[in-house]
């Protein structure tokens, strides 16, 4: 241990009122949420009507789809809608599964990691629309869970104007509980990601004049598509 | 050493008072969020239990600090990256600078962060010749004009659209139009090529996990996210106590600040950075850099009452139902930590219960902050328990420490209490009229200046009581 | 039921006639009084500007008083707010004084707290057809928790029309010493308070605290309003001889 930390954790000690750092795991009663929260129960459809009253009260999208084909529908609609000119796409094999993009008058760039990073956030901020999986989809609070990670770039929902994002019923969870709790259970393992990003809409801020903005530095839009797969 | 503005607290007061444009827009931002977090906390339900939650995690945190800092830097060192204990602000700028100039970085971006505000971290970096960017917006503007914060949430909301536009004019060099969306893509292009070619990347720490060394970011802009995604090298610079044991306590804090600040269930980014990026990923930061900081905090651990201003997690809520705070903004504190909350610490990290310790007495003691608190810290409590201190230290004014002698004198016997009362009935006649007295001599005209004080009524209630039986 | 006055350094100096009114309430209730002497004040002022000593040997005359009481009955909420939170504190090296003051915490109650709670008496047969609008006080309203026993009362007071205050929860600005103190900052609170009393158009201006309603009353008088302002005790005795003639309507 550098001096350093030697040094500081005995003054916090010495502060508490004991001789040396504590080294043993403190005993605790209770940890994280009130158990009534822990063991609330939802209904079969709660997570998606939440999940889909909740981003659209923070101008979001949520748009069901019952297969690829149709989720590629929607996406082109919606490309259209936007005049999109480019797209970069996370290269993930559920989201290549349901969005086949391969179509001529859009420039289409995955996040491969086969490729130069610079070409990579060059292709991001030059992109009108950035599309990803979300890992996990909150209900209670229309939040995306985004699992960083090769071919999952941070800066394909984070550089373009739009952030759309594709998943399946099954990724609903109802609370941000299932994502700790899952969380939990990759601490150690490869599962465990170098970033997660929770998204719950778009960039904003009131900074001026406590007047909303909508897209400070983040995308202006956050649409949703979820493959009915139940 | 701190520097003591010259101005003391009531001159600072009276002249927030006076900006009659600033207090304005602090009422409206002040009653918009606490009307905001009334809203979210309703629809949350159990908002009590929630705090009582909160308050159990942050004080177990505290207690047992010492064991929960030594895990977080074991698991940040053991996924790659640097942990740099730091007693003082002195040192910790010096670290912050030696990063830097080891990567001969020219320019760094910074997401707001009240702590490298604490340390004073930009005039450092301008006079090692690097250019330090602000991101957030309201930093930026602030950046820009001069000025610090006047507020924990929205800190340029004294600045009024105009004002912001003719900032971003001189940046511009031609003329920005006042209005939000316009000013927002200003700064929205100007700042994006900054986060696309800065060097390095600063930011605070919302909350540190221990179980996995993680540092978590809670933002709406997503200059958190730019700052942390596209530099190669990234600082975070924590408080030492703004630090969680795991991701379940990180879930009851998530739920618990959010609503705080502003009313809102998430922000639109909570960033958990677990370490750099893997092998194969192709943004987020190649080296990581935590500095953990003291610098005054461990003083304040020391004390049984004091260490429960550790538990603060930095929401504002208090900032919005104080009823000083709405009339004297934020830069009457002078502090970076303003508010019932900096009133509390400032004194305490700065170690001068005299000067600093006057900011005890910004405040009637209401109890505003300790009811809108999450994690139930009693700040009313600790703002008496500083006024107490600080007249055991002998800082209270020679005629102040008198008149209460005098008045303990008066009232401690029935006898002398009634005496007292019976000559002020006597020497009062001069200033009553209509049973008021309008104009007072000293220290009386304090009160008189602004309002009637009422003539004693000539018999008190207990003479009358007296006279019944 | 016997029950003894705590009258507080406010009423007992500047406002006889608002302790005078609650006793006058409390003996219709059926309840007996009696009013020790030795009580002077619980030392608050002392106490918020951290002068201790000062505040301990002044609060001694109110641990001293109410020794034998059975009951204890106050018409202001701030000064048992100072003993139930901080008399343990101030007297936590005189374990003595510190029992009689836990005991005494136990046995002390606030006027419309004790008219609820303990007498359980909510209609006195008031009529009183005004406005009404009622000032919480902080802490009355937050540490002592007596909002709903005042509303209790005030809602069967016949005639009345309760109008909310606006921000009602935001503090007057007296604050005790902090008035005289930082009278700048007092000045803006009051005046901000002054002005959403003066937006309800309300007759009559109630609370529990005279130190509260003090402050606020000399602000409205300056600024030239003659609007009402009352203790609730005052409301209520007002409101029990309505129509009498005998009862002049309470001015100040």
């Amino acid at each position: 241990m550098a001096i350093d930390e030697r040094d500081f954790l005995k003054t916090i000690a010495k502060s508490l009122g004991r001789a040396e750092p504590l080294t043993k795991a403190p005993k605790r009663n209770e940890e994280g949420p009130p158990s009534f929260w822990q063991e609330q129960k939802f209904e079969a459809n709660a997570p998606f009507d939440f999940f889909k009253k909740n981003l659209e009260a923070l101008t979001g999208r949520v748009e069901l789809a019952a297969n690829a084909e149709e989720a590629t529908r929607i996406i082109g609609d919606w490309l259209q809608e936007l005049k999109a000119k480019s797209v970069i796409m996370w290269e993930h094999p559920e989201l290549k599964k349901y969005i086949r993009l391969e179509m001529s008058g859009i420039k289409l760039d995955y996040w491969s990691p086969a490729r130069d990073e610079n070409q990579l956030v060059a292709a991001a901020e030059q992109a009108d629309v950035g599309i990803t999986w979300a890992d996990y989809a909150i209900g209670y609070s229309g939040t995306l869970a985004l699992l960083c990670g090769p071919g999952k770039g941070r800066s394909v929902s984070l550089l373009p104007h739009t952030h759309i994002a594709v998943f399946s019923k099954s990724n609903l969870v109802p609370t941000l509980s299932s994502v700790m709790h899952d969380l939990t259970r990759f601490i150690g393992t490869e599962k465990m990601p170098s970033v997660i990003d929770f998204i719950t809409g778009p960039s904003r801020t009131s900074d001026i004049e406590m007047d909303l903005s909508i897209g400070v530095h983040g995308p202006f839009r956050v649409w949703t598509i979820v493959i009915d797969d139940q | 050493m701190e520097h003591r503005p010259d101005l003391h607290l009531r001159d600072r007061a009276r002249n927030g008072i006076q900006d009659t444009q600033m207090r304005q827009a602090i009422q409206k931002a002040v009653d918009r969020l606490s009307s905001n977090k009334a809203k979210a906390t309703q629809e949350l339900g159990n908002w009590d239990v929630w705090r009582e939650q909160g308050k159990r995690i942050r004080k177990h945190t505290i207690e047992n600090l010492d064991y929960y800092l030594a895990q977080l830097a074991e698991n940040v060192r053991k996924n790659g990256g640097f942990v740099h204990f730091v007693p003082t602000a002195e040192e910790a700028r010096q670290i912050v600078l030696d990063i830097c100039k080891k990567h001969n970085a020219k320019m760094v971006i910074k997401s707001k962060s009240m702590v490298s505000e604490e340390i004073h971290l930009n005039p450092a970096l301008e006079h090692a010749g690097i250019e330090a960017i602000e991101t957030d917006l309201a930093e930026y503007i602030l950046q820009l004009a001069g000025e610090a914060p006047s507020h924990i949430i929205v800190p340029a909301i004294h600045k009024n659209r105009h004002q912001i536009a003719e900032l971003f004019g001189k940046v511009a060099g031609h003329p920005v139009e006042s209005d939000t969306p316009s000013l927002t893509a200003f700064a929205r292009k100007i700042l994006r090529n900054k986060f696309l070619t800065a060097d390095v990347g600063i930011t605070g720490c919302n909350f540190a996990v221990a179980q996995t060394g993680s540092v978590t970011l809670v933002t709406n802009e997503g200059n958190a996210r730019l700052t942390t995604s596209l530099p190669k090298v990234l600082i975070s610079i924590m408080g030492m106590e703004r630090i969680v044991p795991t991701f379940e306590d990180l879930e009851v804090l998530l739920t618990l600040l959010p609503r705080s600040a502003t009313g809102q269930k998430l922000t639109s980014y909570v960033s958990v950075i677990n370490k750099t990026r893997n092998v194969d990923e192709k943004d987020g930061a190649k080296e990581f850099h935590l500095l953990i900081l003291d610098n005054g905090r461990s003083r304040m651990l020391e004390d049984d009452e004091f260490r429960q201003a550790l538990h603060c997690i930095r929401c504002g809520a208090c900032f919005n139902v104080c009823p000083v705070y709405r009339q004297i903004g934020g830069h009457a504190y002078a502090s970076v930590y303003g508010g019932p909350i900096g009133s509390v610490i400032t004194p305490l990290l700065l170690n001068d219960l005299d000067f600093w310790g006057e900011l005890a007495f910004a405040s009637s003691l209401c109890a505003a902050c300790s009811s809108s608190c999450p994690v139930k810290i009693p700040l009313h409590d600790l703002l008496l328990a500083l006024r107490h201190r600080r007249a055991e230290a002998g800082y209270t004014p020679f005629l102040e420490k008198t008149a209460f002698n005098l008045w303990r004198r008066f009232f401690k016997l029935p006898a002398a209490y009634k005496f007292a009362m019976k000559m002020a009935a006597i020497g009062q006649k001069p200033f009553v009229t209509n049973g008021f007295i309008k104009a007072g001599p000293p220290p009386l005209s304090n009160w008189t200046n602004s309002r009637y004080f009422p003539a004693l009524p000539g018999k008190t209630f207990r003479d009358r009581w007296r006279e019944k039986q | 039921m016997k029950a003894s006055i705590f009258i507080t350094c406010i009423c007992d100096m500047f406002y006889p006639q608002a302790g005078e009114a609650m006793c006058r309430i409390l003996e219709h209730s059926g309840v007996q009084l009696d009013f020790p002497e030795q009580q002077i004040c619980c030392g608050q002022p002392a106490l918020n500007s951290g002068q201790w000593d000062d505040a301990r040997e002044v609060g001694r005359t109110v641990l001293k008083a109410f020794k034998n009481s059975e009951y204890v009955v106050a018409p202001a909420g701030s000064c048992i707010s100072a003993i139930r939170e901080y008399f343990p504190v101030l007297y936590a090296k005189e374990p003595g004084n510190r029992a009689i003051s836990e005991e005494l915490s136990a046995k002390l109650f606030e006027f419309s707290e004790f008219m609820v709670k303990i007498l359980k008496i909510e209609d006195l047969g008031s009529i009183l057809p005004r406005k009404v609008t009622y000032h919480p006080s902080c802490h009355s309203s937050r540490l002592l928790g007596i909002d709903p026993y005042v509303h209790a009362l005030l809602s069967n007071i016949k005639g009345l029309e309760y109008i909310e205050l606006p921000q009602a929860e935001n503090c007057c600005g007296f604050g005790g010493t902090f008035s005289v103190k930082m009278p700048e900052i007092s000045e803006a609170m009051v005046d901000e308070k002054v002005t959403s009393i003066l937006k309800t158009r309300a007759d009559i201006l109630v609370g529990t605290d005279m130190s509260c309603l003090m402050n606020i009353t000399g602000r409205l008088r300056k600024q030239g309003s003659n609007m009402k302002v009352m203790h609730i005790a005052e409301l209520l005795d007002e409101g029990m001889n309505y129509g009498a003639q005998t009862r002049l309507t309470f001015a100040r």
